[in-house]
């Protein structure tokens, strides 16, 4: 028997679809095909193939339940998500005639994640009048994985998040939906003090403003932001004259967040196959805080999510007036560890 | 297992061949050949019919019903081979051709074309493409796959069924293009720019000296960029002219075109390229990768602010 093609996608996250094909030379004395899949895994669809039974992980095709003798696909998926940043797993696939195993083949299927790891991390830090808070807080991150990871961090202090996005896009939104309120509310326009160089054309504006309302319309924005104001913009956009209030807002605004919504995204992906969910954060220093705990959670481009990572970081103040409160921000270092999928096709 | 309601599309393309057929049935109606163009959604059959002599006494039309999606597109003589032109009436929801109108020839080749529905496309062939790619020093692959969902329906009744121009797309990912390649003193002038902006508002006079002059000089360093030369390079690159460039598929799969962005206030995420195989009886899966030349294209991207950064 003389097989034309045979495929299985060479890699996939856990519940991506995996497809897989056996093209052959039509074969008088085949008489069945079983495959044989990993209990870890499901199928999602028989191709060219009718009313075939499902055993455990057994499929058998009888010949006759083949639409055409030449032919068949199989799409299979893991149930699961795993521990490991790659694992092979075999599907055997059997052509049988009468009496005897015509030709047997095993393929390999390469479920893959992206694998964050916390490689550095103070354990305690002490702030002093002298201390450079820009420098204060390091961490240094690695992905050995496979994959995209869209990451949030987050710093909790006595089991609440103080930590928050540090980004001049949000707070120009947060601005801006303040700014929104008081238009509605007084009818007045603020303007733009600064001026400099930039012109861009009122199309554009136009582009920037719709793209943002699409934006708070879809409920995009960080997870700090306060419900309350969120639900008044959605006040403020069901009604058309209010809706060009705010316009008229982000009009007096969008230089600065042209420029911002660029650094915005070169804070999204700071490193391949890194995607910062809000951008790069800061996190607020009182006086009470004595143990920050860093929470890690990341996904894949599946949505499938992994294992929260946590790091527990003790904090000494050391200052003459302890009373002042301060925005720190946290410094990461990315790396990329080389991951290899043994054989690429 | 496999559910036969899967198949709904398929049916109906054949029940509306087949209430041709039999209408073509007097002239012994054989279906040469059966395409369907995925990208255009639309089908089209070669069917070859026999008008002897004898016949055209008995019957002096050739009736095709015109409500069952398709039309009559070219009849061609089946000896000779000569496209003819007929006049070809249309009455009572009916094709009609006058057989005295027809020459000596006793074979003919009719070709009819009609429209596919995207659920009808939907349920003959299957495409995949991967999330993420595999990430190559220089460049990125994506693994591309096509395959017939139920060939022997179509195929075992017709000849050959070909599908033709079978559309996969692949989001190809740029946004790490962008941001690795923007240089770092154009991302200072536009934080020394960002901050400026904020301390104007603040009103302290020494803040705002202090800050001019760091802006002034990180301003120095860019030359005449703009934000909007930010944009710009983004939506030129991207587009279907310059971005195919870095861009190579294996056979059997060909480059159709992307899906063009809109011009935008945003550097997108992913370019959606959109990618077209054939298959057939012989061909009922196809397989092969996308190749990125994303080095290259950062290498382009670099070039283009170097350009502008000098300009006068």
């Amino acid at each position: 028997m003389n097989i034309i093609s045979e495929y299985v996608a060479p890699w996939a996250l856990a519940k991506e679809k995996v497809p897989i094909h056996f093209v052959w030379e039509e074969e008088p004395s085949l008489k069945k095909i079983i495959i044989t899949i990993p209990d870890d895994f499901l199928v999602d669809e028989l191709l060219n193939a009718k009313d075939c039974v499902q055993k455990g992980s057994k499929i058998m095709i009888p010949i006759e339940c083949l639409e055409t003798p030449n032919y068949f696909g199989i799409t299979v998926c893991s149930k699961n998500i795993y521990d490991q940043p790659m694992i092979l797993r075999e599907i055997k696939v059997q052509f049988f005639s009468a009496d005897k195993t015509l030709i047997e083949r095993t393929l390999n299927a390469k479920i893959v994640r992206p694998f964050i790891e916390i490689v550095k991390a103070p354990k305690k830090v002490i702030v002093t009048d002298k201390t450079d808070i820009k420098k204060l807080f390091n961490l240094s991150i690695t992905h050995s994985g496979f994959g995209s990871a869209e990451i949030t961090l987050k710093a909790l202090s006595h089991n609440r998040t103080i930590s928050k996005v540090d980004s001049l896009y949000y707070e120009i939104l947060r601005e801006l939906i303040e700014d929104g309120m008081e238009a509605l509310k007084t009818g007045y326009e603020k303007a733009d003090s600064y001026s400099d160089d930039i012109s861009i054309n009122e199309e554009e504006i136009h582009k920037i403003a719709s793209d943002l309302i699409i934006k708070l319309e879809k409920h995009e924005i960080p997870p700090d932001m306060k419900d309350e104001v969120l639900q008044d913009i959605e006040e403020l956009l069901k009604d058309d004259k209010s809706k060009e209030k705010l316009l008229q807002t982000i009009y007096s605004k969008v230089r600065r967040l042209v420029v911002a919504s660029v650094l915005h995204f070169l804070d999204k992906y700071p490193h391949e196959d890194i995607e910062l969910s809000f951008g790069n954060i800061k996190t607020t220093f009182q006086t009470d805080i004595k143990q920050l705990i860093m929470h890690l959670n990341y996904n894949d481009s599946m949505g499938n999510k992994y294992q929260q990572l946590e790091k527990m970081i003790e904090v000494e103040d050391n200052r003459t007036n302890k009373k002042k409160v301060f925005d720190v921000p946290i410094n990461i270092e990315w790396n990329t560890e080389k991951f290899v999928l043994n054989q690429v096709d | 297992m496999v559910n036969s309601d899967t198949k709904k599309g398929t049916i109906s393309m054949i029940s509306n061949i087949q209430k041709i057929l039999d209408s073509l049935k007097p002239f012994t109606p054989d279906v040469k050949s059966l395409n369907v163009d995925y990208l255009a959604r639309s089908s089209s059959a070669k069917v070859l019919i026999h008008v002897p002599f004898k016949k055209r006494e008995m019957f002096n039309r050739i009736e095709i019903p015109s409500d069952q999606g398709y039309k009559i597109d070219e009849v061609f003589d089946g000896e000779s081979l000569d496209k003819l032109r007929l006049p070809c009436s249309l009455e009572e929801n009916k094709w009609i051709i006058d057989t005295k109108k027809l020459p000596s020839s006793e074979k003919y080749f009719i070709t009819l074309k009609g429209e596919v529905s995207k659920n009808n496309l939907d349920e003959l062939v299957r495409v995949h493409s991967p999330e993420n790619p595999n990430h190559e020093d220089e460049l990125d692959k994506y693994w591309i796959h096509s395959a017939i969902k139920n060939m022997g329906t179509l195929e075992k009744i017709y000849s050959a069924l070909s599908i033709e121009r079978v559309a996969v797309s692949v989001n190809v990912g740029v946004n790490r293009s962008f941001s690795s390649s923007i240089p770092s003193k154009v991302r200072d002038w536009l934080e020394a720019r960002a901050e400026m902006e904020f301390i104007i508002d603040s009103g302290d006079r020494q803040k705002v000296f202090r800050e001019w002059i760091k802006y002034r000089s990180a301003r120095r360093n860019v030359g005449k960029v703009s934000t909007r030369d930010i944009l710009d390079i983004s939506n030129r690159l991207l587009s279907k002219e310059i971005f195919l460039i870095f861009i190579e598929v294996d056979d059997p799969y060909r480059i159709e075109g992307i899906t063009s962005i809109e011009q935008s206030s945003r550097v997108p995420d992913s370019i959606k390229v959109n990618i077209r195989t054939d298959l057939n009886y012989n061909r009922p899966a196809a397989k092969g990768n996308l190749i990125f030349k994303k080095k290259d294209f950062a290498a382009k991207i670099t070039d283009e602010f170097d350009k502008i950064i000098k300009r006068e």
